[in-house]
């Protein structure tokens, strides 16, 4: 993960000096360059989903994967990505606006065909990526000389990685074992007197 | 067994407290004084000020949420419901995490417990530099008794948890200062979930000491209700208006509630006080609502060890170390307090900041890891200015907080300490919570790695549950919002009693800061408004 091991080409660097004036510069762009190429973006929400779009759901479905590793189970593992879609969900919808925003800008700026090989360098729709490209990309931003690939990398981190750590299966994949037992016991056992 | 949630018995006695999420009209709400926010201010205040025979109505945009919620012991619930932004807040660039409360209590409902008198280098510094008057730590020492007394406030008398004897541990071995932390807590079960909610009311949070305190004498409690606007007129607050929210707390259910009172307490800390302030367009001659934010920046240090830690269980903080808090070149980087966090999965696993192998690698025996903090003391140099609060176009805050090259000089001091500190406990290998770290194997190699390590934000992991200032108290109305006695400089009926009110930040976890000068300005506003309705 040095920053050697991942080379930004002179073009990619200059295509990102160029669009790092400033995170609302960057981010704008993306969502301008969606309205010129005539790329409808959805604005609500997926089916059974509060926050995150159609869009927002297949990147979701295509990083987790690869963000995850073995941290994800083989068995069951689409129901586990959908609980996991469910709660980065809900933890975009308790946002206020202005990180509701700064999210859909990013949101729009990975899921806009040009602006995701430029800035990703995966030329391919997410769920159709490559796990070494999507890898690829992770290691680019977590690497890059620009502070706001930089944060785009530690928001998808910390949505994916924090949410599924607070799963039942996420509990069990870094060896936590549970609440404390003799207190969740304790407290959880009914009292003999209730009817 | 069946814990009482005090709640249950408190209501079947009368206790006043609704839930604005259910109201179905437009009403108006009375009182001698109003306070937003039941957290470490606005709860100490309540009680004080009903004690005092006062009619007060305390007002919280957080859910009320009691032991019989927190049952579950759930990392996940936690975030989504007892936290500002379903602790998703962060700095407006995304490179701060910010842990704030959300609920009846605020942060005391989920804070670890740590409970500090504020350090004597603070409160002289107050005193010099930003003409706090009356507030010495010999002038403040009955008020942290008073409060010591009042919510259970003592060195914790167990043995520290696996995690927190790492740091006890290495200063010993290195000779560095080390202290038991003092804690707020009776009958404590030594679990380590008070950052989820304390299932057996053992945390004497405001949620089971202060607000049930003023509850007991006539005090009413609306929650789900959100404060918009403060209005006033010739220098005077007028009164509030507010919005009830939904079960959710999302958004507003579209009823309104206006509230009238003769005086009116802030107490909904350092981001929320200043937005409603900007909103309202109440008068600040001078600029300063909203400034010099300060959040005791913290980073973060991953160790693992050779003995089992399993650090989600055992009373989340009992050691802490100033060996670098008040000696050093603070012209050169500011000084910072070693503590330890609790291994809660998800907040330990969201820092760590890997992907694919390597976050498997490092987090898959998490049993084994221990993990170091440091609380940057900022604001106490003039290249540690804090941040800011603004609003948006629709009044909601938006919190920025640039890093100065002294700020980062303070936090690779730090990184450096906690891992040389680490590895005198016998840790196998370090790594800095930042995306250029690799693990090291000794201590020799870490310094090496952390000397290059860059300093920038998001490559470095930094996160806050600290929020102090904003609303600044001092003499000098050009300087400060407010008076030592938390009175506005320029509205007469208005005060803010809480966090935001600091001319800096504590150099130490802040509630009992925030508890012992709450008590004495509640106890002050308290005798000013009964002089006022004997005159």
């Amino acid at each position: 993960m040095s920053q050697a091991t991942v080379p930004v080409t002179a073009l990619h660097r200059r295509d990102f000096l160029k669009l790092s004036m400033g995170s609302a510069a960057l981010l704008s762009v993306g969502a301008l360059t969606a309205g010129l190429s005539g790329c409808a973006k959805h604005e609500s929400p997926a089916e059974g989903f509060a926050y995150l779009r159609p869009d927002d759901v297949a990147l979701f479905a295509g990083l987790i994967p690869v963000m995850l590793g073995k941290l994800l189970p083989q068995e069951r593992r689409d129901h586990h990505i959908q609980t996991l879609l469910l709660g980065i969900d809900v933890t975009g919808n308790g946002l206020q606006a202005p990180g509701q925003k700064a999210l859909r800008q990013l949101f729009d700026l990975l899921n806009t065909g040009l602006m995701r090989r430029l800035t990703t360098g995966v030329s391919k729709p997410w769920q159709q990526a490559e796990a070494a490209e999507i890898s690829a990309f992770f290691d680019r931003w977590s690497s890059s000389r620009i502070g706001l690939f930089n944060g785009g990398y530690r928001a998808l981190n910390k949505l994916i990685v924090g949410g599924w750590v607070a799963t039942p299966e996420g509990y069990r994949a870094v060896g936590y074992p549970g609440p404390w037992q003799p207190m969740y016991e304790a407290i959880n056992t009914p009292t003999p007197t209730a009817a | 067994m069946a814990i009482n949630n005090l709640y249950t018995d408190g209501l079947a006695a009368g206790w006043d407290v609704r839930d604005a999420s259910t109201f179905t009209a437009d009403q108006t709400l009375e009182a001698d004084v109003a306070i937003i926010g039941t957290g470490a201010g606005g709860g100490t205040t309540a009680e004080i000020l009903a004690q005092a025979g006062l009619k007060v109505l305390m007002i919280e945009e957080g859910p009320l949420k009691t032991s019989d919620d927190f049952k579950d012991m759930q990392e996940g619930r936690a975030y989504a419901e007892l936290y500002q932004e379903g602790s998703g807040r962060t700095t407006a660039d995304g490179a701060i995490t910010v842990l704030q409360g959300r609920s009846v209590g605020g942060t005391t409902t989920v804070n670890w417990t740590s409970s500090f008198r504020t350090p004597p280098e603070t409160l002289a510094h107050w005193a010099n530099t930003h003409a706090v008057k009356g507030w010495s730590t010999d002038e403040a020492k009955s008020w942290f008794d008073n409060r010591s007394e009042r919510l259970g406030i003592a060195p914790w008398a167990m043995a520290p948890n696996a995690n927190n004897a790492v740091l006890q541990r290495g200063c010993e071995k290195l000779g560095w200062e080390w202290h038991v932390i003092p804690r707020n807590v009776r009958g404590c079960w030594n679990s380590g979930y008070c950052g989820y909610g304390c299932p057996v009311n053992a945390k004497q949070s405001m949620l089971v000491s202060t607000v049930p305190g003023a509850l007991q004498h006539q005090a009413t409690l609306v929650h789900r209700l959100k404060v918009e606007r403060i209005k006033s007129q010739s220098g005077q607050v007028t009164g509030l208006e507010a919005v009830a929210l939904n079960t959710a707390g999302l958004a507003p259910t579209g009823v309104k509630v206006q509230i009238k009172a003769r005086h009116y307490v802030l107490a909904g800390g350092a981001i929320n006080n200043p937005a409603l302030l900007l909103r309202s367009e109440l008068t600040d001659p001078h600029g300063l609502v909203g400034q010099r934010t300060f959040i005791h920046p913290v980073v973060f240090t991953y160790a693992q060890m050779p003995e089992d830690i399993s650090g989600w269980y055992g009373a989340p903080q009992s050691i802490a170390s100033d060996e670098f808090q008040w000696k050093g070149n603070f012209d050169q980087a500011p000084g910072f307090k070693l503590e330890i966090p609790p291994i809660y999965p998800a907040l330990i696993a969201a820092l760590f900041g890997r992907s694919g192998s390597a976050l498997v690698e490092g987090l898959a025996d998490m049993p084994h890891l221990s993990v170091m903090l440091a609380l940057v003391r900022d604001g106490f140099h003039e290249q540690s200015v804090g941040g800011s609060v603004k609003i948006d176009d629709a009044g909601n805050p938006v919190f920025d907080y640039d890093v100065t090259d002294y700020v980062f000089r303070g936090f690779r001091n730090a990184l450096l300490r906690m891992t040389e500190a680490q590895f005198a406990a016998g840790a196998t290998r370090v790594m800095s919570a930042h995306l250029d770290s690799p693990w090291a194997n000794s201590w020799a190699e870490a310094k090496a790695q952390i000397a290059e390590l860059p300093m920038k934000k998001f490559r470095l992991a930094i996160g806050t549950a600290h929020l102090m200032g904003g609303c600044a108290m001092g003499e000098d109305a050009r300087r400060a919002v407010v008076n030592t006695d938390g009175a506005h400089h320029q509205i007469e009926n208005l005060s803010i009693i809480d966090g935001s009110v600091f001319p800096t930040s504590i150099g130490a976890n802040p509630q009992l800061s925030i508890y012992a000068l709450a008590a004495r300005n509640a106890t002050r506003l308290a005798a000013r408004l009964g002089s006022a309705v004997a005159g």
